[in-house]
């Protein structure tokens, strides 16, 4: 199989799809895999954005629907649940929080104060390993993250370069801060 | 009890320090809450 690596949103809808289709047969299965490729290898100029691919993706369908169409189509008939028919008014399947989303949203909320510096770092990776956000939200995310610390250790290059360091006995804004965080 | 401007430094880091990834955190999932609102209902 002569194939070249797609956008990381294309090769993981390629992913789920070939995960969808292991209910196919196998010749089955390996067509429909080869057809999608060759459609978003066509489809997608090399430098398409996310957004692109996105919106190729979105027209094309999910996985579980294209899965349906071929298992329909197969001699064998549809061994699968096909989508949309134990929907009731709410589309499950278009939900955009799957693991990798929840586990970057949570390590960088909860985690931050649960597990210091290692529950944001996995926060981070995580949303860097999720196709559902675009590169650009990362990398806000990612300044974000970090923002704050640059500032502050920044600020206190600067602070530390105006004088030597002298204690403060009793120092009210010591006690609110020592109070705030105890 | 005597606080130093350095300790004092190092705990207003680690309290603000912690703002940054919330705040990430809640803007990734705010994205995310805003394209299921984008895609829904299809039904």
């Amino acid at each position: 199989m002569n194939s070249t690596r797609l956008n990381p949103l294309a090769e993981d809808y390629l992913g789920r799809l070939e995960a969808a289709a292991r209910v196919l047969p196998n010749q089955d299965r390996e067509d429909l895999l080869l057809e999608l490729r060759g459609h978003l290898e066509a489809g997608l100029a090399e430098d398409a954005s996310d957004a692109d691919v996105r919106n190729l993706l979105n027209d094309l369908g999910s996985p579980e629907e294209i899965v349906a169409a071929a298992a329909l189509e197969s001699e064998a008939g549809p061994p699968i649940q096909r989508p949309r028919e134990h929907l009731g008014a709410f589309d499950e399947s278009a939900s955009p929080w799957g693991t990798f989303e929840v586990l970057a949203v949570l390590g960088l909320t909860v985690g931050t104060v649960l597990i210091p510096i290692v529950g944001p770092v996995l926060g981070l990776g995580f949303a860097w390993a999720s196709p559902q956000w675009t590169r650009r939200e990362k990398w806000f995310a990612t300044v974000l993250t970090f923002l704050p610390v640059i500032a502050l250790v920044l600020g206190a290059g600067v602070a530390m370069n105006q004088g030597p360091s002298r204690p403060v006995s009793n120092a009210p804004l010591s006690h609110l801060i020592i109070g705030v965080l105890s | 009890m005597n606080i130093g401007p350095v300790e004092l430094f190092v705990l207003l880091v680690a309290a603000i320090s912690m703002l940054g990834p919330v705040v990430a955190g809640v803007y990734l999932a705010t994205r995310l809450g805003r394209r299921r609102g984008e895609s829904q209902p299809t039904i």
